[in-house]
Formats: C-alpha cells, sequence, structure tokens
C-alpha cells in the first residue's frame, strides 16, 4: 500500500487527469445536446489516456487514443449529425423521482467503493509483469508476447465476437427486399 | 524476451471449431449458393449434432489447455451438452420459420451463440468468460430484434440489448475489482490466493462479489435483476424465447457455479447472506407473479425466474458441501439445467406452432380445446407442464428432489421449505393450462395446423427426454 501511494504522490499529474475525467464524464451524461455528449466522451478518453500514460502504459495510452477517440468517436459524431436530429434532438429526460432516487444510489455505490479501495490493505498478488520488468523488456513487446502466447484463445475468440458484431450490424440495418 | 507458446490442444476445442466452420459455411451457402437455402436449417442442426458427438468423444480428457483458459472436463462438457442439445433442437424447430434472405445470417448467428454459450461453460478465465458472454448475448439482441416487421420484437431487443450492456459493464467491473485484488483472472489462481490469504469482509473483494452477482444475477434473471424477461420473453418469436430460457441459462450458470462455488468458495460467508435471500425473493416472486399472468409466455418467463431461483439453492450449497459430498452440488445443477432445458424448449416449440398459426401471441385461455383437437401436440405440453411442476415420472421432480436434498445436506431447512411451498403454489398455474386444454370448450372452431416432420422430431425427442430423466435418472447420473 505504502509504495502504490507514493507512487501515485509522485504523479500529480494522474490526480488531476482522473478528476477532470470524472468530471468530463458527469457533463458527458448531463448534456442535452447529443453532440456536445460525444465531445465530452472524446474529452474524457484523452484523460484517460494520460492516465495510462502516467503509470508507464504508452502502449494502451496510444491505442486509446487512435481506436477510441480517433476512430469509434468519429464514426460516433459522423453517425449523430448524418441522422440530422436537428434542434430538437434535445435529449430531455422525464423520468420522475426515479430520477433523483438513481443519483442517490450512484452516490452511494461511489462511497462504497471509494472507502473500499481507501481502507483496503492488500493490493494482490503482483502479475506477472510489474512495472521493472516493463521497463527492462518494454510495453509493445510484452504485449505482443502476451497476446500471441497466454492470451492466443482469447485474442482468437475476439475475433469471432467481431464477425458476430459485422453479421448483426448488416441483418439489423439489411433493407426488406433483395 | 522469451515467448512460451502454451498448451495449444485442438482436440479439446474441437467441438467449438467446428461450430465455427459450420457458422462460416452457412453464411457462405447463403450468400453464394441460394438454392441450399431450404436445407441450412438442416445443416445448422447437424453440424450442432456433430460438435455434440465431439463432445462426447472429449468426455473423459479432463484437460486445461491454452494456458488455463479453457479447461474440458466433465463438468463443462455436461454443460456443453445441454447447450448443443438446446440448440440442435431449436435449429430443427425453426428450420423454416426464416424469411428466404434472412436464414444464413440467422443459422449462423445462431451457431456462434451457441458457441460463445460453450466458451462460457467451458471456460476457467474470467477474460474468457466475459468474452464469452459477449458473443452469446450480441447474438441474442440480433436474433430477438431481426424481425423487423414486428414491433414487440424491436421493443424486446432493445431492452435487453439496453439491461444487457448495462449488466456486463457491472459484470466487467466486478471482474476488473477481482483482478485487482487477486492479482488474476484465473479461477484457479484466485481460488489459490483467497485459500492462502484470508480476503473475509474486505471490502474490495466485497464491491468484486457484488458486482459479479448483479451481472450473474442479470443473465439468469434473479430478482431483483429479472424485470427485462418478461417482456423480452414476451416480444421475441417463441422459438428464440426458448432459446433464450434454455442454453444461455445453462451457459450462465455452469460459469456462475464455476465462479462461486470453485474459485469464491472461501469467501462463501461473505456472498452466501446476500444470495440467500436473493434466492428466496426469486423463488416467491417468480411464483406468485407466474399465477397472475394471463399471456403464456410471461407466463413461462416468471416461471424461469422461479426456477432459476431454485437452481442458486444448489449453488449456496456448494461450498458447504465441498467436504462431504463433493459432487452433489454441481451433479443437481447439471441436471436440473438439463431437464429445465428439454421442458423448456418443449413448451415454448408447441406455442411456437401455435403462435405461427395465429399470428399474434397466446393467452392461456385461447389454449381451450386444444386436447381433443391436436392430441399429439398437447401431449407434449401435458408433458412439459407437469415437468416444469414438478410431478413424479418426469425429469422435474427427480430435479428438484436433487436440488432439495443438497440443500438440506447444506442445513438450508428453511430455504428447503419456502421452496416446497412455492414449487406446490406453482403447480396451480402450470395445471391451468392442461385444465385449458382438455376441459375447456374453444370459443371459435379450431383450424388444423400443420407440423413439419423436422419440429415434430425435436418435439418427441425432448419429451421423451423429460420422461427418460423422470424414469431412469441414472442414465444422465453416470456421465457425471
Amino acid at each position: 500500500m505504502e509504495t502504490v501511494m507514493s507512487y501515485f504522490m509522485l504523479n500529480p499529474a494522474f490526480y488531476i487527469f482522473a478528476g477532470l475525467a470524472v468530471i468530463l464524464a458527469i457533463f458527458m451524461i448531463t448534456m442535452p445536446n447529443p453532440v456536445y455528449s460525444a465531445i465530452f466522451l472524446v474529452l474524457t478518453f484523452f484523460c484517460i489516456s494520460v492516465i495510462y500514460i502516467t503509470l508507464e502504459a504508452e502502449f494502451i495510452a496510444a491505442i486509446q487514443v487512435l481506436v477510441y477517440t480517433g476512430a469509434i468517436m468519429v464514426l460516433f459524431l459522423f453517425v449523430i449529425m448524418l441522422l440530422n436530429l436537428g434542434r430538437d434532438a434535445d435529449l430531455v429526460e422525464h423520468s420522475g423521482p426515479m430520477k433523483y432516487i438513481s443519483i442517490i444510489v450512484a452516490f452511494a455505490i461511489l462511497i462504497q467503493i471509494g472507502l473500499a479501495a481507501k481502507v483496503t490493505v492488500n493490493i494482490g498478488e503482483k502479475g506477472m509483469f510489474p512495472i521493472e520488468k516493463i521497463r527492462e523488456i518494454g510495453n509493445t513487446e510484452a504485449i505482443a508476447g502476451l497476446l500471441f502466447s497466454d492470451y492466443l484463445y482469447p485474442f482468437e475468440i475476439a475475433s469471432i465476437l467481431l464477425l458476430l458484431g459485422m453479421i448483426g450490424a448488416i441483418i439489423i440495418s439489411k433493407k426488406r427486399s433483395e | 524476451m522469451e515467448v512460451i507458446i502454451p498448451d495449444t490442444n485442438m482436440a479439446a476445442i474441437m467441438p467449438q471449431i467446428i461450430l465455427t466452420i459450420g457458422a462460416c459455411v452457412v453464411l457462405l451457402l447463403s450468400v453464394f449458393a441460394h438454392s441450399t437455402r431450404k436445407y441450412l436449417g438442416y445443416l445448422s442442426a447437424l453440424t450442432c449434432i456433430a460438435a455434440l458427438a465431439n463432445t462426447f468423444m472429449i468426455w473423459d480428457i479432463n484437460q486445461t489447455v491454452f494456458a488455463g483458459m479453457i479447461t474440458i472436463n466433465a463438468y463443462s462438457n455436461a454443460f456443453n451438452m445441454i447447450i448443443l442439445i438446446s440448440a440442435t433442437l431449436i435449429t430443427l424447430v425453426t428450420h423454416d420459420a426464416v424469411d428466404d434472405h434472412k436464414v444464413g445470417e440467422f443459422f449462423s448467428i445462431v451457431l456462434i451463440s451457441t458457441l460463445g454459450m460453450m466458451i462460457m461453460a467451458s471456460s476457467q478465465n474470467l477474460l474468457v468468460i466475459f468474452l464469452g458472454l459477449e458473443i452469446l448475448s450480441i447474438g441474442l439482441y440480433v436474433l430477438i430484434g431481426m424481425n423487423r416487421a414486428r414491433i414487440h420484437s424491436l421493443e424486446a431487443a432493445l431492452k435487453y440489448f439496453l439491461l444487457g450492456a448495462f449488466a456486463s459493464g457491472f459484470f466487467l467491473y466486478g471482474i476488473s475489482l477481482t483482478y485487482g485484488t487477486t492479482g488474476s483472472f484465473d479461477l484457479v489462481k484466485i481460488s489459490r490466493y483467497l485459500q492462502a490469504n484470508n480476503m473475509l469482509g474486505d471490502p474490495l473483494m466485497l464491491s468484486a462479489l457484488a458486482m459479479l452477482l448483479i451481472g450473474f444475477g442479470f443473465k439468469v434473471a434473479l430478482v431483483p435483476f429479472h424485470m427485462w424477461s418478461p417482456d423480452v420473453y414476451q416480444g421475441a418469436p417463441a422459438p428464440i424465447t426458448g432459446f433464450i430460457a434454455t442454453a444461455p441459462k445453462a451457459a450462465a450458470f455452469a460459469a456462475f457455479a464455476r465462479v462461486f462455488v470453485e474459485a469464491f468458495a472461501p469467501l462463501h460467508i461473505d456472498w452466501s447472506t446476500i444470495l440467500y435471500w436473493i434466492c428466496i425473493i426469486t423463488m416467491i416472486t417468480g411464483n406468485l407473479l407466474a399465477l397472475i399472468q394471463t399471456d403464456i409466455k410471461r407466463m413461462l418467463a416468471f416461471s424461469s425466474i422461479a426456477h432459476a431461483g431454485y437452481i442458486i439453492m444448489a449453488i449456496l450449497a456448494g461450498p458447504k458441501l465441498a467436504d462431504s459430498n463433493p459432487g452433489l452440488s454441481a451433479n443437481s445443477i447439471v441436471f436440473y439445467v438439463m431437464v429445465y432445458s428439454l421442458m423448456n424448449l418443449t413448451a415454448f416449440s408447441i406455442i411456437y406452432i401455435f403462435e405461427s398459426r395465429e399470428g399474434r401471441n397466446l393467452k392461456v385461455e385461447n389454449f381451450a380445446g386444444f386436447g381433443a383437437k391436436y392430441p399429439m401436440l398437447s401431449v407434449g405440453m401435458t408433458i412439459a407442464m407437469l415437468s416444469l411442476a414438478g410431478i413424479p415420472l418426469t425429469g422435474g421432480f427427480i430435479a428438484k428432489l436433487q436440488i432439495f436434498s443438497a440443500a438440506i445436506d447444506a442445513g438450508y431447512v428453511g430455504l428447503t421449505i419456502v421452496a416446497v411451498i412455492t414449487a406446490l403454489i406453482s403447480v396451480y398455474y402450470y395445471l391451468n393450462v392442461l385444465v385449458k386444454m382438455y376441459f375447456s370448450e374453444p370459443e371459435e372452431p379450431l383450424e388444423d395446423v400443420e407440423v413439419s416432420k423436422a419440429t415434430s422430431l425435436a418435439l418427441m425427442l425432448s419429451s421423451a427426454g423429460i420422461i427418460v430423466l423422470g424414469v431412469l435418472p441414472s442414465l444422465m447420473m453416470k456421465l457425471m
């Protein structure tokens, strides 16, 4: 615990960007306009990628920016704009008292997990790749090595997931006539 | 850096490979060979049967392959068998049910979804379990919403998708907290870590358990995470409802039991308290709400919620029986899920036959006079309903008996009393269907209904299965 805390203390960047990510995420879900929401989500992803950098996981940080911010979010914005929702597209919820109850419950869960992380003394076993070893062999090499050895099976399974996603998207959006 | 290639035993995952190849072949045939489209349902059924045969061939190998990602043993193979039997019967029933231009996609999604379930049932790695869960869920979202002309299907698909994605988020959060606490995704390593270190009441681990419980609770529809299930069961086309009600639940229970009974057994005191109460309210809510349903699919939805509650009893009992009678809990879960799948498949297939004739959802009272008009189908429905109610000489009776004896052995007497009382309540609404069928006169004369050969074969197999498991349960026990 001590070592983890002091490691984080040396990284004020972590706290700044973690806090920023939370604030931007709140903005993202409270914006009535979907385009603003999407842009705040992009900014949240940027903050998260900075957190990866503070943890010395440069490869994941780069992928985070390239894939999420670059590809997926741009696609999101495209879809929102192509749908041509106009000014009436403001998403206003009329959910009544349930909304406030769920906010209270969400905060209760947040506090519970926050306290749990604070009082927990056990940080578990270190994985196979502690930061010293990563520094020695390099980020990308470690991920590549794992992806094609231990994680070969999930890696292949993920490709089936993508195939299924493609078939599903096509069949849902397919026109009725051939 | 040295890369060590793990044990890649292809024989151990051969059933999964067969399903993948089958899915691709079905998809390609539907695109490039239009004349084969009529037979794609049979081809998918054959693929499932081939995978099933292969599962029997590797039944006893008891191996962990791919660096601990996949474990093949009698337990996982038993669940794979249930999943593949369900998939075979569903492909037989639906072989002529799909629009011609969607048939290839439909069956390949069914096969890939089945693959996802098998992955979920055979994995001992939380990451792979999650991937399997996502494959099966995404497949089901598409299958439910595929018929865009039916507004109810779309509503069901959207509801299932949004809630399912939300529940997946909880599940994933639970996995990440587990990883953060124990340092591994591997259930065996997690179990070893929890045995070596006293983690009882550890707040982070408690949060992880709660999140995982929510994720699994959603998938198997435990109260209070059951809200999606009646709407989805009602909105989806009946054979797909039959599929959702059986195979994914088998997969989810396989993973549920594996995670909680095997990996989190040292934390039994922590999670059993909450699961105990979830189990009680699931059994009570499911059975009481089923009583007041008029739509038959909604009624069966609440009935399957109640059945999930019974299976939870065996999961609760699992860690307590680990020393005295280690196989009892797992065996009773497998047996229950097997019988549960067969009886739900029978019921939903018959509902589907009538529904496709009527072109609308059936109410319980619509079954009036069916007994005289459709004797064979009514016998199938009768067997399914009697078994769901747990009447002796059907599989449902033996299944309940085993679960209850496991629970009593583990000391859950109060829980068993609640279960018996709710099971007695449930007899009313199951028998109500039979009373309508045999002792009521139809309001308008009933038209003839055509049942294809493949469908009647599937129905005969599944209802015969229910009886055989009820009369000779030892057949199934021998496999375990």
